[in-house]
């Protein structure tokens, strides 16, 4: 199922579609390695839903609320 | 001189490594983003100029500090350039490594941490990737200098062999396509790469998208050839993150570990233990040692002139003398600021609080900047630029002023310990927080205002957590000293002085011993009808405050000073009108070299008057409500 990053929920995997973003935003997460068909996995969303941390390529990723909706992702196992 | 180039991904290490070749003392952080300007300095073992690029993560020049990065090394052209490499996200750092390879520039690869990635399970066989990639490859400790022979060996050899750019997506399907689009440039000078750059920056077709993936694709495809992993354990990090990020009680964490920094800075009574806590410890052996020294001056020199003397004792010993035994309390604060930054806390910090302050139009990512201000606002404004909107950038530097800096802070203790000797440690971190407040105000109201409407974007690597190194620590303590003193030896030292013959001068140009005929007096009560709402510059004495508030916008620290020259502060204030003074000088326009460092900044004269002008209405104001609403409150109170 299509949805975005901010409805990935801690500990579920998705795997990333497509960036609807600004376009330097969407420059920054290309080079940080959000690009399509990459593997990411929800550690925990900060407080009152701000931001959300992923692992991604074995490191670790912080995106806001607002960015992490225009990060398109398919969910696994769904 | 051979010129080399440090490249490296945000928190690799790079600048420990730069410290530790050339000897300097670079500011180093566990923080994504601590250098935002090159550094250069000179390896005297490999007789090669480094040049210390900030951290990128890639080259294409769309932040300012990438930009920098870039710039460098077209316009300069370094004979060699090193990238810096964490280990133990080496899918992430060969993203930049595939972009470094299509430049005609001779190229090392330093690989730092690999220990941590052993730790991690991670095993690299580093001979294998140096075929795969064709490039030669070291391993080194940043901090402790290992592997600089090899790293030596390696540098002049790759500059004897040179290079010809080369690109790994002629491995893949996408160069069929891109090959003819390239030709143009390849005859040129590192037409490789400008021509990559060409094509990332075309609209039509989303070549950026692909070649990314395609980078990335090699990365992925390197790393399955030459990493062996062991089951992947939890480590250190994630472990200490069930804790400090925990959804209830991140938030209350930090507030906790703040509080605790601001009592063992300032309260007279650890703990209520009645023992001074260790920066009033300090603070009280500075000022003991400072008057020593200066009854002793006095003692062995009892037959100088008169006017020599009251300069020697008011001017120096008054002025400089008071700003200096400040520093220990200010060196405390930054200990501890710098610890918490250089454990990777703070950047969980900028997590916690990312919901919070995007909802005032300013990014978690400016939390450090923010946090910078606290120690100084110049280096503050200057770290503003790893943020990633124009907009945010502005806001952001605004309101740094607001984040009270370590100068401001000789005031707040001179006047809460004579006024509130028994909770000064609440009335410092309420000025704090009211400062702290006030930001958020002003950046909530121009972001609905002027600049957008959206929420800022907050895009952050999470480094990991690691002890502080006492090495980095005590680098950065000394150069905060350092500075201070050196700020204390010329501009408080003039400032002193110029206040004090100021003071003792009648505007007919006699000395006077008098100083309410001189100068200054003259002055300070020009600028008292400015101040009378704010409950000081009143009185026979209100000149001394108006003309020492003045003197702040040489150095904040100019305050004390100068309050100190002119004879102390006893009888100046009532607790109220203290307040009032404090919140004046905590708000008000930042010193000459703050105001400096915002417009290097922004480059505009528009800008630095809306600057200023906000600046001071919004301290005036304060104070102003801060007078008159006490004021009211006291008289209603005594009249019941």
């Amino acid at each position: 199922m299509q949805t975005s990053l901010n409805y990935l929920e801690e500990g579920q995997w998705g795997k990333v579609m497509a960036l609807t973003c600004q376009k330097a935003t969407a420059r920054r997460l290309l080079e940080l390695g959000v690009t399509p068909n990459t593997r990411l996995y929800c550690i925990r969303w900060a407080p009152m839903h701000g931001a959300i941390e992923v692992k991604i390529r074995g490191y670790l990723l912080a995106v806001g609320y607002s960015d992490a909706a225009s990060i398109l992702i398919e969910k696994e196992g769904d | 001189m051979k010129k080399l180039g440090l490249v490296g991904n945000p928190n690799c290490g790079k600048s420990a490594l730069f410290n530790t070749l050339t000897g300097s003392d670079a500011r180093v952080g566990n923080w994504p983003g601590v250098t935002v300007e090159r550094k250069e300095g000179i390896w005297k073992k490999a007789d090669l100029l480094c040049i210390d690029l900030p951290g990128v993560y890639a080259l294409s020049p769309y932040t300012p500090e990438e930009r920098v990065a870039v710039g460098f090394i077209l316009e300069e052209v370094p004979d060699v350039l090193l990238q810096v490499v964490d280990s133990t996200v080496l899918e992430r750092s060969l993203f930049l490594t595939t972009q470094l390879m299509e430049l005609d520039i001779p190229l090392v690869l330093a690989f730092n941490m690999m220990d941590k990635a052993r730790e991690q399970g991670i095993n690299i066989d580093i001979s294998k990737l140096s075929k795969l990639l064709g490039i030669p490859i070291v391993e080194i400790s940043a901090i402790t200098g290992a592997g600089e022979e090899d790293m030596a060996k390696s540098l002049n050899m790759a500059m004897e062999n040179g290079r010809k750019g080369e690109t790994v997506l002629q491995r893949d399907k996408l160069w069929q396509r891109i090959e003819p689009l390239l030709q143009p440039f390849l005859k040129r000078k590192q037409g490789l790469f400008l021509g990559m750059r060409w094509l990332e920056q075309q609209e039509e077709i989303d070549w950026e998208g692909e070649i990314a993936a395609g980078r990335y694709g090699f990365s992925v495809f390197c790393c399955q050839e030459v990493i062996t992993q062991r089951q992947e354990k939890k480590d250190f990090t994630e472990k200490l993150d069930k804790i400090f990020l925990h959804p209830f009680f991140g938030i209350p964490i930090f507030l906790l570990c703040m509080a605790f920094i601001f009592h063992f800075t300032f309260s007279p009574s650890f703990f209520g233990t009645g023992l001074p806590s260790v920066g009033v410890f300090l603070k009280d052996g500075a000022t003991y040692g400072i008057e020593a020294l200066r009854d002793g001056v006095s003692y062995f020199f009892p037959q100088m002139p008169y006017w020599g003397r009251a300069f020697l004792l008011e001017g120096i010993f008054g002025g400089v003398g008071k700003a200096v035994s400040f520093l220990p309390q200010i060196l405390c604060l930054f200990f501890w600021l710098t610890f918490l930054e250089d454990s990777g806390y703070m950047a969980r910090v900028a997590f916690l609080l990312d919901r919070p302050m995007s909802g005032v139009g300013v990014s978690g990512r400016a939390f450090l900047p923010l946090l910078t201000g606290f120690g100084c606002s110049v280096p503050a404004m200057l770290s503003v630029r790893t943020l990633e909107r124009q907009e945010s950038r502005r806001i952001t530097r605004l309101i740094i002023p607001f984040f009270s800096c370590g100068a401001k802070l000789p005031l707040y203790v001179l006047l809460v310990g004579l006024l509130f000797p028994k909770n000064g440690g609440m009335v410092i971190f309420s000025l704090y927080v009211g400062g702290i407040i006030i930001a958020f105000l002003w950046a909530n109201f121009l972001n609905k205002k002027y600049f957008c409407k959206e929420r800022a974007s907050f895009i952050m690597e999470m480094p990991s957590y690691h002890l502080p190194r006492w090495n980095n620590l005590s680098r950065a303590i000394y150069r905060r000293g350092k500075e201070y003193l050196t700020k204390a030896a010329t501009v408080i030292l003039g400032a002193s002085i110029i206040i004090w013959l100021s003071a003792h001068v009648t505007p007919h140009l006699h000395m006077t011993m008098d100083s309410s005929n001189s100068i200054l007096a003259f002055l300070g009560r020009g600028l008292n009808p400015f101040f009378i709402p704010l409950g000081f510059g009143g009185g026979d004495d209100g000149w001394k405050a108006s003309a020492a508030i003045l003197s702040g916008i040489a150095a904040k620290e100019a305050v004390v000073s100068s309050l100190g020259v002119l004879g102390g502060v006893e009888g100046l204030f009532t607790p109220l009108s203290a307040v009032s003074f404090m919140v004046f000088h905590l708000l008000s326009i930042p010193c000459v070299a703050a105001v400096s460092a915002y417009w290097y900044e922004e480059k505009s004269w528009k800008n630095l008057f809306f600057a200023l002008l906000l600046w001071l209405s919004t301290a005036w104001l304060a104070s102003f409500l801060v007078y008159q609403i006490g004021s009211l409150g006291f008289a209603f109170f005594s009249g019941l």
